[in-house]
């Protein structure tokens, strides 16, 4: 390779890099809110969350090959850590901490394991017609979710319907972030038709927090109740080593055997945006390499005070649509976070969540339109997205994966049978 | 006839003193929380209420830790104790016009006396404030009239708060730890700032005069409280009428309210 070879591919890459910046910042922002609140709904100080949203994470963009997935804090293995550790100890105590850390390292163990086996290998059949649904339905379950953080209601159920009944039902709704919400989603809308589009969901997000600083500043903090970030400590010293003792072998089974469903549950979100990122982007997908970036970070996330991430979902899909396109975006957003953090951790404590779910739901309705891929020549594939959709909502992803696979292996013995005839 | 021990409690009823303390109930030991999840959430919430701006750091506003109001770790009768507070909730407030839960009020707390931002419901600040609280209610019947609840009110002196008066009581008596100027001493056992931006905003209960002056009473100077009520009246119009975070129940728009 010669000297202008070189230069050229350096001049590309600057160039794919300038239009990762944007969508970089917009992942700071985005992560900083889920890494607090999956940490905490992993039972987790929430610098745990922040800490696998930096070296972690960045060894995932880096190793992985999918260049636009984001990972790091995820609802999935939130909940498993929880359920698992919560068992043995008090969340938030030192014995919690260092059990959902031992289950941390089992889970990257099982995930190298994975990879060794060429696991992923198995989603090189999902059809289109299922990732599709999957994304409109990651679309649902996305919009679903904000419910509660527009109404100031904080969640209890599981499932969209659910969380939707709930936040409806709740007595004392705040009506104030879902007025910054409202500004959020409409500053987004209207700058995405101007030649604003590329900044179109940072525009939301400056919009919603303006508005709702300004609302306080008018009415009073106490009137608008908005909820904010508060703020984060991040010490130098974060390095972890997970301890076992000997006395209480039930709790190292249980971070084995927790930590194969970690690794199993983790591996399978990185194999569904894999997949799902590979179709929007229309690129190649190699999933064994996406669960070796999945199996670094949660190696790394054991011993640097992490937890067990995976490949998030929202954040990849809201980067996909901030117009990222290289590794450059979730490289910029780590190290924006890491900066931010650095010098402005009272200014980002002022962040209000509702912000950010306007963010979300500009992302969501944008995933809902893939419904207009409806294949509507293709009867038995409209059935695979609709129903892949609709078991998305109701039952979660995984399951909606399921239904698609199955739905697909039972049209195409169909199409065989009458192809036999 | 009947011994010393069986007519005792009849004699305390009698002048008016309950037979278990003069203030109504004796918080039980922090060591003698139990070995558990919930005795750690017990030590937790201690931590928390004796080191506000370090323990809970994340939602703190300012250099003051729940302690400096809630004296003694939250223990101590006639300074708000945790223990009367945690039986006396839910309960309907003049400030917010609701019935406001035992969190709602922690919330309150951090919006107001720590110039902060309210934790949120399920955080584990939140849970282990009250898990701290209510280990110290042990034993405690529910309701809102426990002896040693909030701070013992002044009696009517007859004459005005005096902010010059104020000023002198505050150079003889508070002076010494509180600084010149309010703000505190730093250091290994901080001393709160009275005022300025790392004190309480005007939102407070302790914003108001009265409030105030009922704490001061009964509990200043720290140990050995010795002002009489119109001394109390007078340093706490004093401490008050310096600059301090504004109230956030207020806005610009306020002014038409």
């Amino acid at each position: 390779m010669n000297a202008n070879t070189l230069t050229r591919h350096f001049a590309t890459a600057i160039a794919a890099s300038r239009a990762d910046w944007v969508p970089g910042l917009l992942a700071a922002l985005l992560t900083l809110p889920q890494a607090i609140a999956l940490a905490t709904l992993a039972g987790m100080p929430v610098e745990h969350g922040l800490y696998l949203s930096l070296l972690p994470a960045l060894a995932a963009t880096l190793i992985g090959h999918s260049r636009v997935a984001l990972s790091g804090p995820n609802t999935a293995a939130s909940i498993l850590l929880y359920a698992s550790a919560t068992t043995f100890a008090t969340p938030g105590s030192p014995g919690y901490v260092n059990q959902v850390l031992l289950t941390t390292f089992f889970a990257a163990i099982f995930q190298f394991a994975f990879f060794g086996l060429r696991v992923g290998k198995l989603f090189l059949d999902l059809p289109t017609s299922v990732t599709q649904g999957i994304i409109a339905g990651t679309g649902a379950l996305i919009l679903s979710q904000q419910a509660g953080p527009l109404l100031g209601v904080v969640i209890n159920g599981q499932g969209p319907i659910e969380s939707l009944g709930q936040a409806l039902a709740y007595d004392a709704k705040n009506f104030w972030p879902l007025g910054v919400g409202a500004v959020a989603v409409g500053a987004g809308l209207w700058s995405k038709r101007r030649r604003l589009g590329r900044y179109h969901l940072l525009i939301a997000l400056g919009a919603g927090w303006a508005a709702a600083d300004l609302c306080d500043v008018l009415f009073g903090s106490a009137t608008t109740a908005f909820e904010r970030l508060g703020r984060m400590d991040l010490s130098m010293n974060f390095v972890s080593v997970p301890s076992v003792d000997l006395t209480e072998l039930v709790a190292l089974f249980a971070a084995i055997s927790d930590g194969l469903a970690v690794a199993a549950v983790g591996s399978l979100q990185a194999a569904i945006m894999s997949r799902t990122t590979s179709v929007m982007l229309d690129e190649r997908m190699h999933v064994s390499r996406d669960i070796l970036g999945q199996a670094t970070m949660n190696l790394l996330a054991t011993f640097t005070s992490g937890l067990a991430g995976a490949t998030s979902f929202n954040r990849t899909l809201a980067n996909v649509e901030a117009g990222a396109r290289g590794r450059a975006a979730g490289v910029i957003g780590v190290l924006a976070l890491a900066l931010g953090l650095a010098l402005g951790r009272d200014w980002l404590a002022r962040i209000p969540p509702a912000a950010i779910s306007g963010v979300l739901v500009l992302v969501g309705i944008s995933l809902l339109s893939s419904l207009k891929s409806l294949d509507r020549k293709h009867p038995r594939r409209a059935v695979e997205m609709l129903a892949t959709v609709a078991a998305a909502i109701f039952l979660g992803l995984f399951y909606a994966v399921l239904v698609g696979a199955c739905l697909t292996i039972y049209h195409r013995a169909l199409d065989r049978d009458e192809s036999d005839r | 006839m009947a011994s010393w021990h069986s007519i005792l409690p009849a004699l305390l009823l009698a002048v008016g003193i309950p037979s278990h303390g003069r203030d109504g109930h004796r918080p039980p030991a922090l060591d003698t929380a139990p070995q558990d999840k919930y005795g750690d959430l017990v030590k937790m919430g201690y931590a928390i209420i004796t080191n506000t701006p370090d323990k809970a750091s994340r939602y703190s506003g300012n250099r003051l830790s729940c302690t400096n109001c809630h004296l003694d770790g939250g223990r101590k009768a006639g300074a708000a104790p945790l223990w009367a507070a945690f039986v006396a909730y839910p309960a309907w407030r003049i400030k917010t016009d609701r019935v406001d839960t035992f969190d709602e009020r922690v919330q309150q707390c951090f919006r107001y006396s720590l110039n902060g931002i309210p934790p949120a419901f399920g955080s584990i600040e939140l849970t282990a404030i009250a898990a701290y609280s209510h280990f110290l209610a042990r034993g405690l019947a529910v309701g809102p009239e426990t002896p040693g609840r909030g701070f013992p009110l002044l009696a009517k002196t007859g004459q005005d708060p005096n902010r010059d008066r104020g000023r002198v009581v505050y150079r003889q008596h508070c002076q010494v730890c509180h600084g010149e100027d309010g703000t505190g001493i730093p250091g290994q056992t901080p001393m709160p700032p009275l005022w300025g931006f790392a004190s309480y905003n005007k939102g407070a209960g302790m914003a108001t005069v009265t409030t105030a002056a009922a704490f001061i009473r009964a509990n200043m100077p720290l140990g050995k409280p010795v002002l009489t009520d119109q001394e109390a009246l007078d340093v706490a119009a004093y401490i008050n009428a310096q600059v301090r975070p504004p109230d956030p129940r207020r806005g610009l728009l306020s002014i038409f309210r």
